[in-house]
């Protein structure tokens, strides 16, 4: 960096030119008139910089996504003359809706004090470093290489993926509304105290567990197997969900598109699950084979928001993109599924192109299924295309074509037996969306 | 163009200094000669008549450029017409006009100009007045020469048009770095008060610097004829007062830079 501004460059050659000629041309005139830029230049640099001292306030360290934050800065300038800016930068995925984050500040004589209020609004989920607020002095008469400042360390923000309110789901009636009622009970782990029927003993059931005043009861009837008393396993059922991590998710914009919508379904799912005491795994697809084991509670829930955060669709920029596809991702996942016969959830978003892949991928579910007795898979087909700007008659058309046409795919999962959820995020809550599909009657 | 009041003040002084400028600069031009003469005319005003074609191009392009282009070619061929010698005599005259016209044009319209060509037409045409004074040369016989001005007018002139630059680059660095604070997305209220502090505290100090140098100026011949008789007689006393003199002026710049540094 240079030690000297423009402007004293240009007065300290003015001295020199005025001067060398009064000496060459003996001009006492010459000699005098190069004292004045001089003179200009030592009066000017002996004014310091203004001295900006500031408080911030009001910024948390997570939010959620459209959730508006509210920060004012405030602060002091002492000494010198000049001006002072002052700026707090964020992303650019952070949309400023009210106020300004950059101020400019004239410095007289004395000392000001200036506040700085703003709000902006978090439009896409992540995790930030926010590097804070930055200054810039300046020389009133940009005598003085004007002297920059920061925050001394960024700050880490964290963007979560907005959670829909789906609690809301009327209580079961005589049959079970959902393809997983909320009393679903796991199938594997420790055994609870909780008495669930009386059966025949088998070979491998602990003596202890055999119900002899049943028995002797069956053997007056003339059934000489013993029975066994069986009790409920400990812990609810398990979800499995599948995000698809494709290429084709990117379809809209940086902000808002596919796979965005994809992360804050899979975040929606994975809260009301873990809220409602169900295990919970997860396995992002068509990247770089993440998996997330299945646990229970909130600890569970942290985790998985948190990694989501990092999580971007692959084919950006240098992103490896990975075309394992649904069938490659739950044989990897196999030894879970048959050991825990999960809900499988699939967030994906279904075209002609990899429809043959969700296809085979959900022949393969029903392979691992021991007993094919009900529907337990669910399939979120997010529709991106009104998400993408049009500027025509024509590109809405074919955005309502590729809508309908999505459809039309979907319903070849739907006839395979699987609750398929047709999502256009532009047009309807996720929430709203959720309880009408779980119901296992308006789902069919 | 809307102005708030502040920055109408700070135009109105501008402008002031553009008219003190151009006219005292033109005043000392009328009434300095040189003994090297173009058909009976001073050398220096073909010279300067030249350098306005020149600058008024450069100057109120900045504004207009077909209004330029028009302009250069009207003095071009008023210099080559057969009214050329009585056009160049009496060009002193009237070079006031352009002097304000180029420095309207730069710097209170298009302030972004930065004055330039403006700055270099006012030397132009400071240039003979300077040169007054000048006892030694290359070119002996280009040396000005005063015709019925005395040195204090000469001296008042050069530091009018010298002072005068000063200030008006000076508040024309304030209108650019309004115009960079507003481009930045600051606030009008703000930048204009920016403005107005560069204004008024480059006033302040241009001014004050042409006091001290007029003082300077007065006072030097009075320590020189006092300080030689001392030279002469006593040598070493003489040396050891220049050399006390020096150390104070190196101390006190010393002290204000530790100084300046403890407060940044």
């Amino acid at each position: 960096m240079s030690l000297l501004t423009k402007e004293s460059s240009s007065l300290l050659t003015w001295f020199g030119i005025l001067f060398f000629f009064g000496l060459v041309l003996a001009n006492s005139l010459l000699l005098y008139a190069s004292l004045i830029p001089i003179f200009i230049y030592l009066v000017g640099v002996s004014i310091p910089l203004p001295k900006i001292e500031w408080q911030k306030q009001g910024f948390p360290g997570s939010a959620w996504v459209g959730e508006t934050l509210e920060v004012r800065i405030s602060g002091r300038i002492s000494y010198g003359l000049g001006s002072a800016i002052i700026y707090d930068e964020f992303p650019k995925h952070f949309e400023l809706i009210d106020g300004s984050n950059y101020k400019v500040i004239a410095k007289g004589f004395g000392e000001k004090r200036f506040t700085l209020s703003y709000k902006v609004r978090c439009t896409k989920r992540g995790s930030y470093f926010i590097s804070g607020v930055r200054w810039e002095s300046r020389h009133f008469l940009g005598l003085r290489v004007p002297q920059h400042g920061s925050s001394a360390e960024p700050k880490q923000l964290s963007v979560r993926p907005f959670l829909p309110n789906i609690s809301r789901i009327r209580p079961l009636r005589s049959t079970a509304y959902t393809t997983q009622p909320m009393e679903s009970i796991a199938k594997v782990g420790p055994l609870s105290t909780d008495f669930k029927e009386i059966r025949s003993y088998v070979h491998g059931d602990p003596f202890k567990f055999i119900n002899w005043k049943a028995s002797a009861k069956a053997a007056a009837r003339g059934i000489f197997n013993p029975l066994v008393n069986e009790y409920e396993r400990e812990g609810k059922q398990t979800v499995w969900i599948f995000l698809d991590a494709h290429p084709d998710m990117n379809i809209g914009t940086s902000v808002e598109n596919a796979f965005e919508y994809a992360t804050q379904a899979a975040n929606s799912i994975a809260y009301y699950f873990l809220n409602k005491g169900f295990r919970l795994g997860m396995y992002v697809y068509n990247d770089l084979g993440k998996t997330f084991y299945p646990e229970t509670g909130k600890k569970q829930f942290i985790k998985i928001s948190q990694e989501m955060l990092e999580l971007n669709p692959t084919g950006i920029k240098f992103r490896v993109y990975w075309q394992e596809g649904l069938s490659k991702a739950l044989e990897r996942n196999r030894k879970y599924l048959i050991t825990l016969s999960p809900l499988i959830v699939i967030i994906t978003h279904v075209t002609l192109s990899r429809l043959s892949a969700l296809l085979s991928g959900l022949e393969e579910i029903w392979r691992f299924r021991r007993k094919r007795e009900g529907i337990k898979t669910i399939i979120v087909n997010v529709i991106p295309y009104s998400l993408i700007p049009k500027v025509n008659e024509l590109e809405i058309f074919a955005a309502k074509m590729l809508e309908a046409k999505s459809r039309v795919l979907s319903q070849n999962a739907r006839k395979m037996g699987t609750i398929v959820l047709d999502w256009n995020p532009m047009e309807e809550a996720l929430g709203v969306k959720l309880v009408k599909s779980l119901r296992q009657g308006e789902s069919r | 163009m809307k102005l708030e009041s502040s920055f109408k003040i700070a135009a109105v002084f501008q402008f002031i200094v553009i008219v003190l400028m151009s006219v005292s600069a033109s005043y000392t031009f009328l009434n300095t000669q040189t003994n090297v003469l173009i058909n009976g005319i001073c050398f220096y005003r073909y010279l300067s008549y030249g350098m306005t074609v020149v600058f008024s191009y450069v100057c109120v392009s900045r504004y207009n450029k077909h209004i330029a282009l028009l302009l250069s070619f009207a003095l071009a061929i008023l210099a080559l017409s057969p009214l050329s010698k009585e056009i160049i005599e009496a060009f002193p005259t009237f070079v006031s006009f352009f002097a304000i016209l180029m420095g309207i044009t730069t710097v209170l319209l298009v302030p972004e100009a930065r004055g330039r060509g403006f700055f270099a037409f006012i030397v132009a045409l400071i240039l003979p007045s300077i040169l007054v004074e000048s006892k030694v040369g290359g070119f002996p016989y280009f040396i000005a020469t005063s015709q019925s001005i005395t040195y204090y007018e000469v001296f008042a002139t050069t530091m009018v048009a010298i002072g005068g630059y000063f200030y008006l680059k000076c508040t024309t660095l304030g209108n650019l770095a309004r115009h960079d604070f507003l481009s930045k997305g600051g606030k009008e209220n703000e930048t204009n008060a920016i403005n107005q502090w560069i204004s008024f505290t480059s006033g302040i100090i241009v001014v004050c610097t042409i006091g001290a140098v007029a003082f300077l100026a007065i006072i030097a011949p009075v320590v020189a004829s006092a300080f030689q008789p001392l030279l002469k007689d006593q040598p070493l006393y003489a040396f050891a007062l220049m050399g006390c003199i020096g150390i104070l002026v190196v101390g006190a710049i010393f002290a204000s830079q530790i100084l300046t540094r403890e407060i940044d």
